[in-house]
C-alpha cells in the first residue's frame, strides 16, 4: 500500500499495517486516515479543575449572572479541533459533534504542543473525532496540511433539568466560554425590592389600621398598589436591550 | 493491471465486467452493474455474481417505455409436501409463473405489494427482447429469493386452504434481472405488464 | 475515526479511502473505479430543506411574539447565530416471512340442548329465561389453523442522543415517517458545507438489535429475510439570539417549518402584577388585623391574660403572613422563569435555575414543616 506523507508529500510503503507512522523522508510522526496521513498533536491542560471553576465564577460575577452556591462540578474533556492550513488560510474547525454553541468561535491557542499518542489522559474524557467532520474542506485545493488537535476543557452545567446552562473554561489558557446562560442575578434588584416591598407592606397596613371602615382603607391600599407598580417594575424589569 | 490471482478477496472491488473487462456501468447507490456489452447484470459484493439481463416487452403495444425498472426474475420448480386431503384441493389451483421481485429500493415499497403475484398468474411467461437502454436503481441482493419464492408459493395455496402441515419445497432454476417497462402518465406511473397505476413521485 | 485504517486498491496497491456517502470510489493513484464491497457501509439519505432563509426569519420572529413574551422581542433580540444541524435516524426496512400458527374460532349452535325451564340466574324475568336458552345452546370452538406471513417493515429509530441539543426526536421521527417519500441519496460534502452533520452516535448494531426482537415478538415462525439500513437526516434550524445579557435559544424544522423547541424570554411584568397586589393586600389584611386585635385587648380591660393572649396570636398570624405570603411575593418576582418552546409552538413558563434564597425561605421552611407536623399528629 503506497501513502502520501502530509508533511513532505513524498510517496512511500508503510513498513506495518497501523495507524501510528513515521515518515521516512521527513521523520514526521503521522497518523493514519482513510487514504490521507496527518500530525495528531495535543495541548496540555495547564489549569487544574479548581482553578477552573474560580475562573468561571468571576467572570460570572463580571457579567452579573447568578451561579449556583454551590455543586459546580467542572467534566474535563478533550475535544478534537482541526488545525487547517492553506495557500492563504489558517483556521480551527471542530472535529467532533454535535459542537456546544459556545465552542463554535474557538480558536487554538498559541502553546506548547505535543505527540498525541491516543492514550488517556487524566481527569478529561477523549470525545472521538466526527467521520463526517472533515468532509467540507479535506478536498479543497487550497488547503495544504491540516492536523487534529486535542485540547482540554472544562464544561460546567447548571440550572434546571429540562433547560441546563452551560459554560466551558479552556483547559490552556482558562478563557471562559458561554453557552446557555443563567439569568443575571440582579443582587442589587433584590435588596431594592425588598425595600419596596416592606415599604408597600408598611404603607397598605398603616393604611388599613388606621383608617375606619372596610371600603376606605381597601381603595386606598389598592391605590398604593397602583401607585407603586412603575417602582417595582423598574426595579425588576430588565433594561431593554438596545434595538 | 488485475488484481493478483490466489490473493485474498480485497474489500473494494473494480467495477469492470467479469468477462469481458469492460468499465460496468452503474449509477451513485446502486449495487447492481450492468455490461451492454455482454447483456449481463452484476451484484457487486465480493463475489461478483453475474446474470443475465433481459427486456420485456409490453404486452400492449408498441410504447415506448418512459424508465425500465430492475426486477429479480425467479424461475423455478415448486413441490408441495401435504396430505392427500389438501394435495388434492392445492391441485385444482393455477400454478404460479415465473416470480418478479423488486430489484429496487423505495423508502415505502407497499405500491409494489401485490405485483409478484400478479405477474405471476399472467397466462405464459412475458416476452423479452435484446436492448441498451440503462435500468437504474437495481439494490437489493439476490439473495433472498429463495426464501421468498417459497413464501410466495405458501400465500398462493394459503387463499384456497390453511397450510398448517404444509410445506413447499422451492428449486431455483434460474435467476435473471428482467428490466420492466414503466410509462409515465400526468399524475401517475403505469407498470408496463398490468398498467397499474403508481404514485407519480415513485420514481 | 472509524476510517483509521486505509483500504487497498486491488489494482494497483495505490490507498484508497473507505467511501461515506457511495460505495463507489477511486483510486487515487490509478484512477479506476472501485466499489466498496464492506458491511460496514451505511448509506445516507436526507430530506433536502423545503424554506428558504426569509420564511424561516418572518417563522422565527413569529414565534417571538405573544402574550408571556416581552413587548418589542422581535426588534430587541440579536441573532448571534443561525445554524443548520443535521440530525441523523436508522431506517430499517425489508421484508419477514414466515408461517404464523394461529386458532381458527367457529361458533356452534347446538339445536337439542335447552331445557325451556324458567330460571331466575340469568336475570329476572323473560330475559333471564331467554339468556340462558341462548347460552346453553352456542359453543365456540376452535381448531389449528396457520396465516402465511410475507410484508414489508419499516422502523425508524433516532441515530444520535439529542438531549444535550434539547431537539426533540419523537416529534422529528415523526415528520420524517411523514415526509420519507421525498428523502434522497445525500452527497455528504454538500450536507457538510450546507451545515453540521450530527455524528450518528448509536451503534448500528443496537438499532438492529431492537428492531428484529420487535419484530420475533409479533410471533414465532415469522423472521426477517431482507434487511436495509440507511441513515436519514432530517435539517433543523438552531437560532441562538441574546436578549439583554442572557442568551436563548429556539430550533425550527425546514421540513414542515415547525417550532420544535427552545427556550425564551418571559414577560416579567406578569410577574410584578401578581406579586404587587399580593403584597398590598397582605398589608391590608395585617392592618385590619391590628386594628381588630388592638380593640379586643383594650375592650378586655387591659387583663394581662388578654393581652398575652392577644399578643400571642398576633405573633402567630405574623409569622404565617410572612413565611408564607411574603414569600410568595418574593417568589413570584426572583423566580427565573423563562417559556419553554414545546412541539407544535406551544409554550409552558418554566423555571429556568433554582431561585435564590430570600429572608424568609429558613422562616418559611420552619412553618411548613411545624404545619406538617401537626397535620400529622406529630408522626413521622
Amino acid at each position: 500500500m503506497k501513502l502520501r506523507c502530509a508533511q513532505c508529500h513524498a510517496d512511500f510503503v508503510p513498513e506495518r499495517d497501523e495507524a501510528f507512522l513515521r515518515c521516512p523522508y521527513c521523520h514526521s510522526f503521522l497518523f493514519l486516515d482513510g487514504s490521507q496521513t496527518y500530525k495528531r498533536l495535543a495541548l496540555p491542560a495547564s489549569i487544574p479543575a479548581s482553578r477552573a471553576a474560580a475562573l468561571l465564577r468571576r467572570d460570572a460575577r463580571r457579567r452579573d449572572l447568578a451561579l449556583p452556591g454551590t455543586g459546580l462540578q467542572a467534566q474535563g474533556f478533550l475535544y478534537p479541533f482541526w488545525g487547517i492550513r492553506g495557500t492563504d488560510l489558517q483556521d480551527t474547525l471542530p472535529a467532533f459533534s454535535p459542537v456546544p454553541f459556545a465552542l463554535n468561535a474557538f480558536r487554538l491557542p498559541a502553546s506548547k504542543v505535543q505527540w498525541d499518542t491516543g492514550e488517556d489522559v487524566k481527569g478529561f474524557k477523549r470525545v472521538d473525532p466526527g467521520e463526517t467532520r472533515s468532509l467540507e474542506w479535506m478536498d479543497h485545493p487550497s488547503i495544504t496540511s491540516f492536523s487534529l488537535y486535542a485540547v482540554p476543557f472544562y464544561r460546567f452545567r447548571f440550572g434546571a433539568a429540562d433547560s441546563p446552562c452551560e459554560a466551558f473554561v479552556d483547559g490552556v489558557k482558562g478563557t471562559v466560554l458561554w453557552g446557555l446562560t443563567p439569568p443575571s442575578s440582579t443582587i442589587a434588584a433584590s435588596r431594592r425590592y425588598w425595600l419596596l416591598m416592606l415599604a408597600l407592606l408598611a404603607v397598605t397596613a398603616g393604611l388599613a389600621g388606621f383608617l375606619p371602615g372596610f371600603w376606605v382603607p381597601f381603595i386606598a391600599a389598592n391605590a398604593a398598589a397602583v401607585a407603586s407598580y412603575p417602582l417595582f417594575k423598574k426595579t425588576f424589569v430588565p433594561a431593554e436591550a438596545p434595538k | 493491471m488485475t488484481p493478483k490471482k490466489g490473493a485474498p478477496a480485497s474489500v473494494l472491488v473494480p467495477v469492470l465486467c467479469p468477462a469481458c473487462g469492460r468499465e460496468l456501468s452503474v449509477d451513485r447507490g446502486d449495487r447492481i452493474a450492468l455490461c451492454l456489452t455482454c447483456r449481463k447484470a452484476t451484484f457487486l459484493s465480493r463475489d461478483l455474481p453475474t446474470y443475465d439481463l433481459s427486456y420485456v416487452v409490453p404486452p400492449s403495444g408498441s410504447r415506448k417505455a418512459d424508465r425500465y425498472v430492475p426486477f429479480w426474475r425467479v424461475e423455478g420448480e415448486a413441490t408441495i409436501l401435504a396430505d392427500e386431503k389438501k394435495a388434492r384441493l392445492y391441485a385444482g389451483i393455477k400454478r404460479l409463473g415465473d416470480l418478479y421481485y423488486p430489484a429496487f429500493w423505495l423508502p415505502r415499497i407497499q405500491h409494489f405489494q401485490d405485483f409478484t403475484m400478479r405477474y405471476a398468474l399472467l397466462d405464459g411467461p412475458l416476452e423479452t427482447e435484446p436492448r441498451e437502454d440503462p435500468v437504474p436503481g437495481g439494490i437489493r441482493s439476490p439473495e433472498m429469493l429463495r426464501a421468498m419464492a417459497r413464501l410466495t408459493w405458501l400465500t398462493h395455496l394459503d387463499r384456497v386452504e390453511d397450510v398448517s402441515g404444509v410445506d413447499v419445497r422451492y428449486e431455483v432454476k434460474r435467476i435473471t434481472l428482467a428490466a420492466v417497462p414503466f410509462f409515465r402518465e400526468s399524475n401517475a406511473w403505469l407498470d408496463g405488464i398490468c398498467l397499474s397505476k403508481l404514485p407519480p413521485n415513485l420514481f | 475515526m472509524k476510517r483509521s485504517r486505509a483500504l487497498s486498491c486491488p489494482l494497483c496497491g495505490g490507498a484508497a479511502s473507505a467511501p461515506v456517502d457511495s460505495r463507489l470510489t477511486q483510486c487515487e493513484y490509478c484512477d479506476r473505479r472501485l466499489f466498496y464491497t464492506g458491511d460496514d457501509f451505511i448509506p445516507r439519505m436526507v430530506l433536502k430543506p423545503r424554506f428558504d432563509e426569509t420564511y424561516i426569519q418572518s417563522r422565527f420572529f413569529s414565534g417571538l411574539k405573544g402574550l408571556l413574551l416581552p413587548r418589542g422581542l422581535p426588534s430587541r433580540a440579536f441573532v448571534l447565530q443561525k445554524a443548520r444541524r443535521y440530525v441523523p435516524f436508522y431506517l430499517l426496512t425489508g421484508k419477514r416471512g414466515g408461517v404464523l400458527d394461529t386458532v381458527k374460532e367457529r361458533i356452534v349452535q347446538d339445536p337439542s340442548r335447552g331445557s325451556g325451564a324458567w330460571d331466575t340466574q340469568g336475570g329476572a324475568g323473560m330475559g333471564g329465561y331467554y339468556a340462558r336458552q341462548q347460552a346453553e345452546r352456542v359453543s365456540v370452538e376452535t381448531t389449528p389453523d396457520s396465516r402465511v406471513v410475507l410484508g414489508d417493515f419499516r422502523y425508524l429509530y433516532g441515530a444520535a442522543v439529542l438531549q444535550d441539543l434539547d431537539i426533540p426526536g419523537r416529534e422529528l421521527e415523526d415528520i420524517l415517517e411523514r415526509n420519507l417519500d421525498i428523502a434522497e441519496a445525500a452527497r455528504m460534502q454538500e450536507l457538510s458545507s450546507s451545515g453540521e452533520i450530527i455524528e450518528a452516535t448509536v451503534p448500528v448494531k443496537r438499532v438492529v438489535q431492537k428492531g428484529v426482537e420487535s419484530w420475533q415478538n409479533a410471533g414465532e415462525g415469522v423472521s426477517v429475510i431482507e434487511m436495509d439500513v440507511r441513515l436519514v437526516y432530517v435539517p433543523v434550524i438552531e437560532i441562538v439570539f441574546r436578549y439583554g445579557e442572557e442568551i436563548y435559544t429556539v430550533h425550527i424544522d425546514e421540513i414542515e417549518g415547525a417550532l420544535l423547541s427552545g427556550h425564551l424570554p418571559f414577560r416579567k411584568e406578569w410577574a410584578i402584577l401578581a406579586g404587587v397586589p399580593l403584597t398590598a393586600g397582605l398589608g391590608f389584611i395585617v392592618g385590619k388585623t391590628l386594628r381588630s386585635t388592638l380593640a379586643f385587648v383594650m375592650a378586655s380591660g387591659g387583663r394581662t391574660e388578654d393581652t398575652f393572649a392577644g399578643i400571642i396570636w398576633v405573633g402567630f398570624f405574623f409569622m404565617i403572613l410572612l413565611s408564607i405570603g411574603l414569600n410568595l411575593a418574593w417568589l413570584l418576582l426572583r423566580t427565573p422563569f423563562h417559556i419553554k418552546v414545546l412541539p407544535g409552538g406551544q409554550r409552558r413558563i418554566a423555571q429556568a435555575s433554582p431561585v435564590p434564597r430570600g429572608p424568609f425561605t429558613a422562616l418559611s421552611g420552619f412553618v411548613t414543616r411545624a404545619l406538617d407536623q401537626a397535620i400529622r399528629g406529630g408522626s413521622p
